[in-house]
């Protein structure tokens, strides 16, 4: 039995791969290994789930709010498996470097954004994404009795916090602007809690 | 190298997955294979207790280094793996790697080899662990590089057809039809 | 079809060592002869095949060490458990006093709101007992923990608690479908194995 540390990067396999940027990285992997749906479709399927929330829930936003977190909580779960066997990326060391993956891979994966982190708190455990653009909500106009309660992309605050928690990171994602609310840009806050430690798979250093 | 089995264990040391590919004169029971999945889970931790710290530190600059700012791309043609047309789920072909697959565990268990059978085992970052049990004996570099990709691959397929599956309970057995067939596939294929 | 059980669950037994935990579930696993693996990593294993409404359940119990060699390797066995049985020996004092560091350890590493039990074993040794029944019964009901008394000499109730647990896990597993949404349930297992549970699992 051999525990092996300093993983070899021998064998027969033909190193063809040159080292490029996280951009190039996560550009190539979305170009030619992902499989792509039409963008509509995509965006009719989730407002479809938003607005039928809303009449389940007799139009009380907070709710829904709720409800969209939940369900992208568990879609995190889920999605952070695929994240990781198509990236096969290391474990980021520091909080900075996890959000350069989540702006410039994952949601250029997922979603071909990239969005800018910025506004980070001073002892780097609080961040926003800036999402200049957002396939959620093209083409979305919020009626007047939701515009000041319903975060209409809330989902997506919960695939971070389901993500994240899977790598043994607690965070806190929240919104605090939306375009759709008027605002002058969509921004998620992302707040680090505490690091797992206990729940670290036993073997990684 | 034949891949006899393949057992899939939770973060917590539970068995959820368990297939033979061989007919075998030696067959586990259920209860013996949950034992086996918890005694590596056990041995897993152990192992990492008695690595070197001086190994641990060279482990963790290596990581650190491939961290820097640069990224390759995972991705190769096959290798030793026929051409393979069928459809392998979300991932597109080629999809098989390059690099001998850097797992995320530096210090824990990665294989034990007895002059009948050789096991392999990868763990993924949220604690998955992947295990493929051989035919062989077999200790080579080529061999230990093949069965690391083999073992991501199968990630890649649990990945799909499980935990996208959304009537899959995550953390509990695996009854997918689906991944069965594409894991089944796979090991043909090899 | 590939797995022959539709669940299973993850239940841990502790305490301090000589309490007789090992005695306790013999005639209640699966296979009677005992395996020893318990000296070499820490834990050892009993699996007890049930069903439940149908379903076939496998309740696979991680038996662990009690003695202090193995303490930073045990506490990784608490990862993920569904449910925890604290087993302590009416004959001796210490192992009941010890209780409440079981419970801290617990508070540490397993996931929270996880089902606990409390078992007080050798309840035949009638002439040697120190801990009453009603200290230890008081003790438990102050935190909300089902208690019971058992001997190798009948182990029947120990079965049966086993077999409700395994009922509540499954339950609270078929709750959380239900509550997926309400944000701050912290009620049931979390099944995750996490130990923050302000979500439920479920499909997404």
């Amino acid at each position: 039995m051999s525990s092996g540390s300093g993983n070899v990067q021998n064998g027969p396999a033909v190193s063809t791969s040159s080292k490029k940027s996280l951009r190039v990285f996560s550009d190539d992997i979305w170009k030619n290994k992902t499989a792509k749906i039409n963008a509509e479709l995509f965006t009719l399927t989730y407002g479809s789930i938003v607005s039928q929330l809303c009449t389940d829930f007799q139009r009380d936003f907070n709710k829904v709010n709720d409800q969209l977190f939940a369900m992208g909580y568990n879609i995190g779960l889920r999605l952070i498996e695929d994240f990781l066997a198509r990236t096969a990326l290391p474990r980021c060391d520091t909080l900075v470097k996890t959000s350069e993956v989540i702006s410039k891979c994952a949601f250029k994966i997922f979603l071909n954004m990239t969005p800018q982190v910025s506004n980070w708190s001073n002892n780097k455990d609080v961040f926003s994404l800036i999402l200049d653009e957002n396939p959620l909500s093209d083409f979305v106009e919020l009626p007047m009795d939701a515009s000041k309660e319903l975060w209409y992309s809330n989902i997506l605050c919960g695939v971070l916090k389901g993500a994240m928690e899977m790598v043994q990171l607690d965070c806190d994602v929240w919104f605090v602007s939306d375009v759709l609310r008027g605002d002058q840009h969509s921004e998620i806050r992302v707040k680090l809690n505490r690091i797992l430690k206990d729940e670290i798979p036993a073997g990684e250093d | 190298m034949a891949i006899q089995t393949v057992l899939i264990i939770n973060k917590s040391g539970g068995l959820v997955y368990q297939r033979d590919f061989l007919a075998s004169s030696t067959k586990l029971s259920s209860n013996d294979y949950l034992i086996l999945a918890g005694t590596l889970q056990g041995v897993t931790a152990i192992a990492s207790q008695v690595t070197p710290k001086a190994l641990q530190i060279s482990g963790s600059n290596l990581s650190k280094a491939a961290n820097e700012t640069e990224y390759s791309i995972p991705y190769a043609g096959p290798l030793g793996v026929k051409d393979q047309k069928e459809d392998m789920g979300s991932f597109l072909p080629p999809d098989y790697f390059t690099d001998s697959f850097a797992s995320w565990s530096k210090s824990g268990l990665k294989h034990v080899t007895t002059d009948q059978f050789s096991l392999f085992l990868y763990q993924s970052m949220t604690g998955m662990k992947f295990v493929a049990i051989s035919t062989q004996s077999s200790t080579s570099n080529m061999a230990v590089s093949f069965a690391e990709n083999f073992l991501r691959k199968a990630y890649c397929l649990y990945a799909d057809f499980v935990m996208k599956n959304p009537f899959y309970e995550p953390e509990m057995p695996i009854r997918c039809e689906l991944f069965d067939k594409k894991l089944t596939e796979f090991v043909q294929h090899l | 079809m590939n797995s022959e059980y539709d669940y299973l669950f993850k239940l841990l037994l502790i305490g301090d060592s000589g309490v007789g935990k090992s005695c306790l579930l013999l005639r209640f696993s699966d296979d009677t002869y005992t395996n020893d693996y318990i000296s070499t990593i820490g834990v050892d294993f009993k699996i007890k095949t049930v069903e439940l409404d149908g379903k076939t359940v496998k309740l696979q119990i991680w038996d662990t060490a009690g003695q202090e060699r193995f303490r930073t390797i045990t506490s990784s066995y608490y990862r993920g458990a569904h449910g925890i049985i604290i087993v302590y020996d009416v004959t001796d004092q210490d192992s009941f006093n010890d209780v409440k560091m079981w419970l801290q350890e617990i508070d540490r590493y397993a996931t929270a709101g996880v089902l606990k039990l409390l078992v007080g074993n050798k309840s035949d040794l009638q002439d040697k007992r120190v801990v009453e029944y009603d200290v230890a019964k008081e003790f438990a009901e102050s935190l909300q923990i089902p208690f019971l008394e058992t001997s190798a000499l009948d182990s029947s109730n120990v079965e049966e608690a086993f077999l409700t647990m395994a009922r509540q896990i499954k339950e609270s597993m078929a709750q959380q479908h239900k509550d997926t949404g309400k944000k701050d349930d912290k009620a049931g297992v979390n099944l995750k194995g996490q130990s923050l549970s302000n979500t439920s699992s479920g499909c997404c």
